[in-house]
């Protein structure tokens, strides 16, 4: 499992990391895989870059929300009090939101 | 990380120029004296390589006041351009927005100028550049990212809490784009 992010965002990996807020190493949300693995499968080889983009945005947003191991690596890095029910829901509307891009 | 911003940025339209511009170099007028510091530059017509470059050079901490004449550059050397006139309060897109999203204190930074330009990028189209699109993006990304907020909430001094910051940065997403 590998995480890598360049901030030049050339890279629709580097786009999707950007948008989920999974660009700190230390306190990975999703690996490169993953992120690799769901582009892949939502790419229908005719949508734009952005467009497709967006749509693993939404999709990943709605795993965070679900999953509180990775809600867990949202806020582990700022060492801050967060409500953990406030953050799922949070993050399952902007996924929403997302899906609607 | 490279952060650039410059509340007083101008620019002046060159000709004839036969060297780049570097960033953080002094620029000084010939004849006038004026100087100034080098942001960045564009080039619009001709090379560098060919001396008739053509285009914009940003700056910032002007002192005096620039006219049509040769320009020497502290890195690039004298007559390294040709001044077209007097420089004139222009933005870059990197300038607009960072200004749009807040992101103005070098100390606080949210995004990395890398970052911007990538957005600038994924946001330009037939040379158009849609700054609330890239300004929405940006936010909206902040809005589910605590490192960056974390950012912003040390620079209130705690004054907000996170969850109201990631809300407050979604909502003006929205607005933006609505």
């Amino acid at each position: 499992m590998s995480f890598n992010y360049t901030d030049t965002l050339s890279a629709n990996r580097d786009k999707v990391r950007f948008f989920i807020g999974d660009t700190v190493s230390t306190y990975e949300i999703f690996s490169d895989e993953e992120i690799d693995a769901t582009l892949d499968r939502l790419d229908d080889g005719v949508q734009s870059d952005n467009r497709l983009v967006y749509k693993v945005v939404a999709e990943l947003l709605q795993e965070i929300s679900q999953s509180p191991g990775r809600l867990e690596a949202v806020h582990d890095g700022v060492g801050r009090t967060f409500t953990m029910s406030r953050l799922v829901s949070l993050f399952s509307d902007r996924a929403n939101s997302w899906a609607g891009t | 990380m490279a952060f650039t911003f410059a509340k007083d940025m101008e620019s002046i339209s060159y000709t004839s120029g036969s060297a780049v511009f570097t960033a953080g170099e002094t620029l000084t007028g010939a004849s006038s004296g004026a100087t100034a510091d080098v942001i960045t530059s564009t080039i619009t017509s001709g090379s560098v390589v060919g001396g008739d470059a053509a285009g914009k050079v940003y700056i910032t901490g002007r002192s005096g006041t620039f006219e049509s004449e040769n320009l020497n550059g502290s890195d690039g050397g004298n007559n390294m351009a040709t001044a077209s006139g007097a420089s004139a309060v222009d933005f870059t897109d990197l300038n607009k927005l960072r200004k749009m999203i807040g992101d103005t204190n070098s100390s606080f930074d949210l995004f990395s100028d890398n970052e911007l330009n990538g957005l600038i990028t994924m946001y330009t189209e037939d040379d158009s550049f849609n700054i609330k699109r890239a300004a929405s993006m940006a936010m909206k990304a902040l809005s589910v990212d605590p490192d960056r907020l974390a950012t912003k909430a040390d620079e209130m001094a705690g004054a907000l809490r996170m969850e109201a910051l990631m809300d407050m940065y979604w909502s003006r997403a929205q607005s933006l784009i609505s």
